[in-house]
């Protein structure tokens, strides 16, 4: 059973989805399409469009990430996984949420050196120099609470196989 | 050990964790990251797996995958599927089968102002299924035929698959949307006289219904004129070159929320909800990306991909069979995967094939585009029968899997079809485009 502080946790990180979808997604749109009209109309392109709609992307990405195993977003041939006993379930959830933490822990490390270094070299965008580095912070934040989440799986699923031996 | 070997107990070992049900992401980025490790070191793989995530996330042709995804969502809670319903059922309602027949028609239409199948037959399906029960339509061909047609939606540009296969690919996007139409089309038609066909043959599968007056045929057609008008915007600027496949995937949102609010459609939930919905799929497609980066890397590494296109070549197969091979190989995995998962996974293995042997990679782009269409509709997995059962409870999914079989059989037909004749397909962008 989950823990209330757990299902927090879990609220927050849809939170952090929803709303960062509801803001960027339509904020992306929007300023492309501006961009593409005025480059048209009155000859005056956005010259900053391209690199922020990417980091924006980035941000889209990163925010949802967290959320992305709680919230089903993840494809999985679950034919063989649905006829498996629960104890093999339980084996396959726990190889799976070693991976994902394997996945977000070096993708977090290697976010935050490469934050430390975009911010100790002043590292901008090329077009519109745009700072770099809180974006590689936000990448590096998202993928360690997505390993937070990974965690917490991992831990249930290990508890509920005890539970059952107990 | 040697590189090769790591390669292929890479590939082992990746084809046992998907069997066994660990997401695709995982799977594939697990394995490339220790594959990677195991002929670097820990510190390049660490490295290379961020630039990937940073690189891709950044990347702004990639903003077009969410893009498309949005209008998509924006179109299917806008109310156009019932418009399109509308219009071509007062066209052809009358014929042997009309409303199977308009279903057909009217998913084509709305495959032409978005790219994702799932909203064809969610937002169709809740229109076109009562209808088609209060006339006592066969269950097997109503379900079989909307649930066939709705994949016409990824087919028919602009297209989610498309999208994918281009970036990924380096092939342009622009060119596979047009190379789209003709099969769309061709495939509607099939669809379409196949039904007529079997209720001429058996009028109590499909009976017609009501006859509309020229005067009301010719008013309905004012409906069409959203769709018309967003579809010949979006190919249009491709063609014209007003913009990238990117800003028209934008242009093309922005001028879906314009018309819903002119038509007073657009409300703060269909919004709320089509950027929730498109950041769900985005990150999953994302994530699936940035591991098939990762992975790749490791592939050349080893040079697995290189051993594997030599591998045929030995084998001296024509180039047909080795094509038929493949064909086959994703009727299988479309059985158990999605279809963009499906192709992610397999691109780069199967790219380089293709390429070795000397296929158009924008026919090739088509004709696994269809392929996924098939995989939407195979069981066990056939996510649109799954969609379509939940709207249309009185059908038993068993019934719904079995109405799709002819539409399955048809479509495998096409493909055939665009083997033999690979003009059909790529006819219209060379005409537009050039050679």
């Amino acid at each position: 059973m989950q823990a209330k502080g757990e299902r927090g946790f879990i609220a927050a990180m849809r939170h952090l989805y929803g709303w960062s979808a509801v803001i960027l997604v339509p904020l992306m749109t929007l300023v492309i399409a501006a961009d593409t009209a005025l480059r048209y109309l009155a000859s005056m392109p956005l010259v900053w469009v391209q690199d922020v709609s990417g980091l924006v992307l980035l941000l889209v990405f990163a925010c949802g990430l967290p959320y992305s195993w709680p919230g089903g977003f993840h494809v999985r041939m679950d034919m063989l996984y649905n006829r498996m006993p629960p104890a093999a379930q339980r084996v396959v959830d726990a190889i799976t949420a070693v991976a994902a933490f394997v996945i977000g822990v070096m993708l977090a490390h290697q976010g935050v050196l490469q934050a430390m270094r975009a911010f100790t070299n002043g590292e901008t965008t090329p077009g519109s120099k745009v700072v770099i580095w809180p974006f590689a912070a936000v990448l590096a934040l998202c993928a360690a609470l997505f390993c937070v989440v990974m965690l917490v799986r991992l831990v249930d699923t290990v508890r509920s196989r005890s539970a059952q031996e107990g | 050990m040697d590189l090769l070997t790591i390669g292929w107990i890479g590939i082992l070992a990746l084809v046992a964790l998907i069997m066994i049900g660990v997401p695709l992401a995982f799977a594939i980025g697990i394995v490339g990251i220790l594959g990677n490790i195991a002929v670097a070191n820990f510190g390049q793989t660490s490295l290379q797996l961020y630039q990937v995530a940073f690189t891709l996330t950044t990347e702004f042709v990639l903003t077009s995958v969410p893009l498309f995804i949005f209008m998509g969502q924006l179109v299917s809670s806008g109310g156009i599927g019932r418009d399109l319903y509308e219009v071509v059922h007062k066209w052809l309602g009358r014929l042997p089968g009309g409303l199977a027949v308009t279903s057909v028609v009217s998913c084509a239409s709305f495959g032409a102002v978005t790219g994702v199948s799932a909203a064809a037959v969610a937002t169709l399906g809740t229109i076109v299924m009562p209808e088609m029960k209060r006339y006592g339509y066969s269950d097997r061909l109503a379900a079989g035929s909307l649930a066939s047609a709705s994949t016409l939606a990824i087919l028919i540009p602009p297209s989610l698959a498309m999208v994918v296969y281009g970036i990924w690919t380096s092939t342009s996007i622009g060119r596979l949307f047009i190379a789209g139409i003709i099969p769309g089309i061709f495939v509607t038609i099939v669809f379409s006289a196949y039904i007529v066909g079997v209720c001429i043959a058996k009028p109590e599968l499909g009976p017609r219904s009501e006859r509309f007056s020229w005067a009301d045929r010719i008013q309905s057609l004012t409906k069409l004129a959203p769709v018309l008008a967003i579809f010949l915007f979006l190919i249009g600027g491709l063609y014209l070159g007003w913009f990238t496949p990117t800003e028209g995937a934008a242009s093309g949102a922005a001028a879906v929320m314009a018309l819903l609010a002119f038509m007073k459609r657009l409300t703060w939930r269909a919004v709320v909800d089509a950027a929730r919905q498109t950041a769900q799929l985005s990150v999953m497609v994302f994530a699936i990306l940035i591991a098939v980066g990762v992975f790749s890397r490791f592939l050349v590494l080893t040079d697995v991909t290189g051993q594997m296109v030599q591998l045929v070549n030995a084998f001296g197969l024509n180039k047909y069979v080795v094509f038929a091979m493949i064909v086959v190989l994703y009727l299988v995995l479309g059985m158990f995967l999605d279809g963009l998962g499906m192709m992610l996974l397999t691109l780069p293995f199967v790219f380089p094939i293709i390429q070795a042997l000397g296929f158009d990679p924008i026919w090739f782009g088509i004709i696994l585009t269809i392929m996924i269409e098939v995989g939407l509709l195979t069981p066990p997995v056939g996510l649109n029968c799954y969609i379509l059962a939940q709207i249309a409870p009185h059908i038993s999914l068993g019934d719904i899997f079995r109405g799709v079989i002819p539409f399955v059989l048809l479509t495998l037909g096409s493909v055939v079809v665009f083997t033999i004749w690979p003009e059909i397909v790529l006819w219209l962008p060379q005409q537009m485009f050039g050679r």
